[in-house]
């Protein structure tokens, strides 16, 4: 065994040690072995081996007084393992200390009409390194705003392990975006009166239009005769029609659940029916409802519960005159007619036609209110 | 440890066949004894070092004796031998 070689130091308490000494012979070669007492023996083995000899005396039923070890392979793994911890924190902070230098992405913030990905597609192209000392946020807000148009301001700034650029669009004059569309009116009415702010009327008092009817062109006409396009402003009122519809029929058949039911259910699995509980159905007139679900919740086979009921039913013929119903029928057409009316509006007028023929009576109520219809 | 022995012992092998199996001593000095193919120790103190060998026993007497190292079939004492016998 070379001298520098890490080896480690039995010392054994055991009677017939020759014996048990060759047994461990035969594995592993011992060294120095010197029997200082009659039943006492040290001797020394390679570092690598010593778990394996130690096994080995135990097995055999050996007393191991001690055990002692020397050699750099040794203290080496006593390093690693004692100073395990140590030597992982210090690893993981040579690592975070060397990472921490890097960018390791990119927050871009106050991006309306920009895109992101462009932004940072562009930041990622015009840096060279992602090291943090070889970025110049300077040089690289100079560029955002020499590239994009639309960038009013913009700062860039490294703020831990990220890069943060807040953008300040530009806002255009919607003169200058372009673009307006006309004035339509919502609903349909007659128009009583006009108050045009900006643009080209394409309506005039006492006009009669229909919802979606262009009331005021976006463009002006100005003393050349040139076409200008600016955005349409009007104050545009105009008495609207709420209609509210209802019909009688002098005779109809109605149909009325009797209130008897019978109601028949089916479990099944995987399409199999397992059990049916199917009651005769005497209804001359019935409504079948049907309705299928898991038989519960949580199954692991898939039960199936099919429930059918039966509701009977008779149909009843109701011969009805209009005078019988009429004030009904004007309410209901009116109440139809209300749904329309906006908050704290009021009604200049409330008109009901009736029209009769073949047994059936319509009913039209109308109710006029004074609405802005455009703008 | 190289085994050069087991080279001679090829060599010589021809003439008797039964040399090939059988166990080599070394006495360097009366310090060491290098031994190979020994089949076990027998006795181990510091006077005394016994082992067996194909064929009989060896017995190693002298002071201060030391199995300096211990394999499957080779061993080598170290200390002031003063007698090697073959039994």
């Amino acid at each position: 065994m070379k001298s520098f070689s890490s080896h480690t130091f039995f010392k054994i308490k055991s009677l017939n040690q020759e014996k048990k000494l060759c047994e461990i012979a035969k594995r592993v070669t011992l060294y120095k072995i010197n029997r200082i007492e009659s039943n006492i023996t040290i001797f020394e083995v390679n570092y690598r081996d010593w778990k394996n000899v130690s096994s080995l005396l135990k097995g055999q039923g050996v007393e191991i007084l001690e055990v002692k070890h020397k050699g750099p392979s040794h203290h080496l793994k006593k390093i690693f393992t004692s100073f395990g911890i140590i030597a992982g924190v210090i690893l993981c902070f040579v690592f975070y200390c060397i990472q921490y230098n890097f960018i390791w992405k990119i927050d871009i913030f106050g991006t309306q009409n920009l895109s992101s990905d462009e932004i940072s597609g562009f930041v990622r192209k015009e840096l060279s390194s992602m090291n943090k000392n070889s970025i110049n946020t300077k040089d690289l807000e100079i560029k955002l705003k020499e590239n994009f148009e639309r960038i009013s301001s913009v700062s860039v700034a490294i703020v831990g392990q990220s890069l943060v650029i807040s953008i300040n669009e530009s806002l255009l004059p919607e003169e200058m975006e372009g673009n307006f569309s006309p004035i339509y009116s919502q609903f349909d009415g007659k128009i009583t009166q006009i108050n045009l702010i900006q643009g080209t009327l394409a309506v005039d008092e006492g006009d009669i239009v229909q919802a979606g009817d262009i009331l005021v062109m976006p463009y002006i006409i100005d003393a050349d005769g040139e076409q200008r396009d600016v955005k349409p402003e009007a104050i545009i009122v105009a008495d609207v029609y709420l209609q509210g519809q209802s019909t009688h029929y002098d005779c109809y058949t109605q149909m009325i659940e009797t209130g008897r039911v019978i109601e028949n259910a089916q479990i099944s699995l995987f399409g199999n029916v397992l059990y049916a509980n199917d009651r005769a159905v005497d209804f001359e007139y019935y409504i079948l409802e049907e309705s299928e679900q898991d038989f519960s919740k949580n199954n692991i086979l898939p039960f199936k519960i099919k429930r059918q009921v039966y509701k009977e039913v008779i149909y009843q013929t109701i011969e009805k005159s209009f005078e019988e119903e009429k004030e009904e029928k004007v309410e209901e057409a009116r109440q139809k007619a209300l749904i329309s009316l906006q908050e704290n509006e009021i009604i200049k007028s409330e008109n009901c036609v009736i029209k009769s023929g073949g047994g059936v009576t319509y009913v039209t109520y109308v109710i006029t209110v004074s609405r802005e219809i455009g703008g | 440890m190289f085994n050069f022995f087991d080279e001679i012992k090829k060599n010589v092998s021809k003439i008797d066949n039964s040399l090939l199996g059988s166990y080599t001593l070394v006495n360097i000095s009366g310090k060491i004894l290098y031994v190979e193919g020994h089949l076990g120790l027998t006795t181990l103190s510091k006077e005394v070092i016994v082992f067996k060998v194909k064929g009989g026993r060896i017995v190693c007497e002298g002071k201060d004796l030391v199995l300096d190292e211990l394999s499957e079939n080779t061993l080598k004492i170290v200390g002031q031998i003063s007698k090697v016998e073959a039994f």
